[in-house]
């Protein structure tokens, strides 16, 4: 929660959020404002849920840390709830066809993901959650503290140094 | 007392930029206007590690929707779409790609800097679709001489007619041994090879090469933050006279005079201009014939089998190269004219997007397979068409009240065609390389994605059928030009930058001889 909080006065822009969580009232006053915490989307027993599907997607391996270890579900939580309503269609009802799939077995509800690589994509709606779901992810674990904090012994480039562009007025 | 000045010129990017570094040198008091900020890029720079980025490198959602080229450290570059809007019919996207700021789209691009030849020039002589140029190659290459040398371009002579040799930095290095194979499969083939023709330095842009020389001569005024609304025009005399533009920032509406005026605000926004001011337009084709190359990145991503698992020695991978247009050249293809081009590049790390694997499976995947990638973009020439156009939609204004451009182009058979046949002679140079498939498609990315729109305002003989002459001179009124990628009558498949950088050189010297001779 700590780092939410950091992250959320990094953006500066706590009311404005608000709007942008369906679930929250409307706050009214500026202290109610900053309790609110960053926006989210999945509810707490979904965003464990989604952070189980994370786990067997982007296990811990070779020393790397995996999605929970780079807290991957939290922050994709936060990316979705300020997300364009496809994508959060896409990740809400695949989330809830993972729930009742993986009550099978892991490889059972990722079974989607053996097809082959296509332009295209997957194509049925819960092929596509998965696939979007990999890569997500995969790229929020390697872009996390954690995981420059522990590849920084085996290479330069874990860090994921970048030349950043500042706002212009 | 307000100035009249004797050459306003909109836009600082490639084609603004050139015009000011030609006309100031020669001596004519220009004024520049452009819609963005000056910024020092070193300075609106820092390193940052991603993690501390408040998206983790992801940007904030939804804020370019058409921008693919934008990612979170890059976001700030690129124009804001809700200011600066337009439109297209939902079932045609077109990806338009901006950067408001002093030195435009200069501050980004790839540097390829390739000629065009006669078989772009003079492409109806050569298979009889569309128009042929009113130039030749012969009346630009002086110019591309002189271009190369000031953006210090590197390359291969290579004698290839369809990308003519220029004054280059000889590029010597050596190929990578994996590279070296694909060389002999290309070779073994018939298809021609080269390095890649790249403006050198750490910043390759107007800002860093053209506009301090204009600058220093004391002829150049800049004025930053000028969003253009429309030309002034004196019906009396048939010439414009300057512009009216409004303060970004503050809003307040302002004019400048000049006794002729240069566009090179981009290929788009030139037109828009025009078309805002309701100029130039007798023949009735500006915003027409609205083109690009289309793209097909990583058409083929392939593997070299021996580095696989880490075991690539130093000398097997890195480097690439670049593979201009075969086709269409002695022969004739069946169902397709024109051609294509490639990048390929060695030594890249396939994403987890190509694995059909999860969990510890792909984590052994991805190992295997670091820096053993080789892959290839195609770049296709699109025919200009007609109806493909670029026209006002009045009912909607950007964030200063001024209309925006609705945009209409399609690709069609002959781009698919291409696309198809760049994709399985990819594949086939790869397998003859000894290297394994790992993916491939033929489907490009929507029209403008690849951020070399060109045409809307072309050049021609017939006053009836084109908006420019030869000299880039508006056939409506003599002292107006158009310096921009709208010029383009057709594209080839070759990057167009360095194409503007020639055409700009000598309008302008065209522009000063006219007003030497008292013609404006």
């Amino acid at each position: 929660m700590q780092r939410r909080s950091i992250l959320y006065s990094l953006l500066g822009v706590a009311p404005a959020l608000a709007w942008q969580d369906p679930q929250s009232p409307l706050p009214t006053s500026a202290a109610e404002a900053v309790s609110m915490g960053l926006p989210k989307f999945f509810t707490v027993p979904d965003l464990e849920a989604f952070a189980a599907l994370g786990d067997a997607l982007i296990p811990p391996y070779d020393g790397r840390p995996g999605a929970r270890e780079a807290e991957a579900a939290d922050f994709l939580d936060f990316l979705l709830a300020q997300s364009p309503t496809d994508i959060q269609s896409l990740y809400r009802g695949g989330l809830a066809t993972w729930k009742l799939r993986s009550k099978a077995g892991v490889p059972a509800a990722l079974k989607e993901l053996s097809e082959p690589w296509s332009h295209a994509g997957p194509s049925t709606p819960y092929a596509k959650f998965l696939s979007a779901a990999k890569i997500a992810f995969y790229q929020a674990t390697l872009n996390s503290r954690q995981w420059a904090s522990a590849m920084a012994t085996r290479s330069r480039a874990a860090s994921g140094i970048g030349s950043y562009w500042m706002p212009i007025e | 007392m307000k100035t009249k000045y004797d050459v306003l010129i909109v836009g600082s990017g490639a084609s603004g930029g050139m015009a000011a570094h030609t006309l100031t040198r020669l001596g004519a008091k220009c004024v520049m206007l452009d819609a963005g900020p000056l910024i020092d890029p070193e300075k609106q720079r820092v390193l940052r590690p991603v993690a501390d980025l408040p998206y983790r490198g992801f940007g904030k959602p939804g804020r370019f929707p058409h921008v693919t080229q934008a990612n979170e450290f890059s976001a700030n570059m690129w124009a804001d779409e809700k200011q600066n809007p337009y439109s297209y019919d939902p079932e045609d996207p077109y990806y338009w790609v901006r950067i408001r700021l002093v030195g435009g789209k200069t501050l980004a691009w790839g540097r390829a800097s390739w000629r065009l030849s006669d078989y772009e020039f003079k492409g109806k002589d050569h298979d009889g679709y569309g128009d042929n140029w009113p130039i030749s190659y012969a009346d630009l290459a002086p110019f591309y001489d002189r271009v190369e040398p000031l953006f210090r371009v590197s390359g291969r002579m290579e004698g290839f007619p369809q990308i003519p040799d220029g004054n280059f930095l000889l590029d010597d290095s050596k190929d990578s041994e994996c590279v070296q194979r694909f060389l002999a499969s290309c070779r073994n083939a018939q298809v021609p090879t080269t390095k890649q023709r790249r403006s050198t330095g750490t910043l390759a842009s107007s800002l860093n090469l053209l506009l301090p020389t204009a600058i220093e001569t004391g002829n150049l005024t800049l004025v930053p933050n000028a969003v253009v609304r429309e030309l002034s025009y004196d019906r009396k005399t048939g010439r414009v006279t300057g512009a009216h533009f409004v303060d970004r920032i503050s809003k307040r509406e302002f004019h400048v005079e000049a006794k002729a005026v240069i566009l090179g605000a981009s290929t788009l926004e030139s037109t828009r201009i025009l078309l805002n001011s309701n100029l130039a337009n007798s023949s009735g084709v500006l915003g027409r014939y609205l083109f690009d190359q289309f793209y097909v990145k990583n058409i083929v991503q392939a593997i070299v089998p021996e580095a696989r698992g880490g075991k690539a020695p130093r000398t097997l991978m890195g480097g690439g190269g670049y593979i201009p247009r075969f086709r269409n050249l002695k022969t004739k293809e069946k169902n397709f004219i024109r051609g294509y081009a490639y990048d390929f590049g060695s030594g890249n790390s396939p994403g987890p997007q190509y694995f059909n694997a999860y969990g510890e499976e792909l984590w052994k995947k991805l190992a295997d397979t670091q820096g053993s990638g080789f892959n290839l973009t195609a770049m296709g020439e699109v025919l200009p068409r007609y109806d493909s156009v670029a026209h006002l939609n009045k009912q909607k204004t950007d964030a200063w009240g001024i209309p925006v451009l609705h945009l209409k182009q399609k690709y069609t058979a002959n781009e698919f065609n291409m696309a198809k046949d760049a994709m399985n002679t990819a594949e086939e140079l790869c397998r003859a390389s000894g290297f394994e498939i790992l993916a491939k498609h033929w489907e490009m990315v929507p029209p403008g994605e690849s951020i070399h729109e060109l045409g809307t305002c072309r050049m021609g003989n017939n006053p009836k059928t084109s908006v420019l002459n030869q000299w880039n001179q508006t056939h409506d009124i003599q002292n107006l030009y158009v310096v921009d990628g709208g010029a383009f009558v057709s594209g080839g498949s070759q990057n167009p930058t360095l194409t503007i950088l020639a055409l700009t050189l000598r309008a302008s010297e065209h522009l000063a001889e006219e007003m030497k001779q008292n013609k404006i």
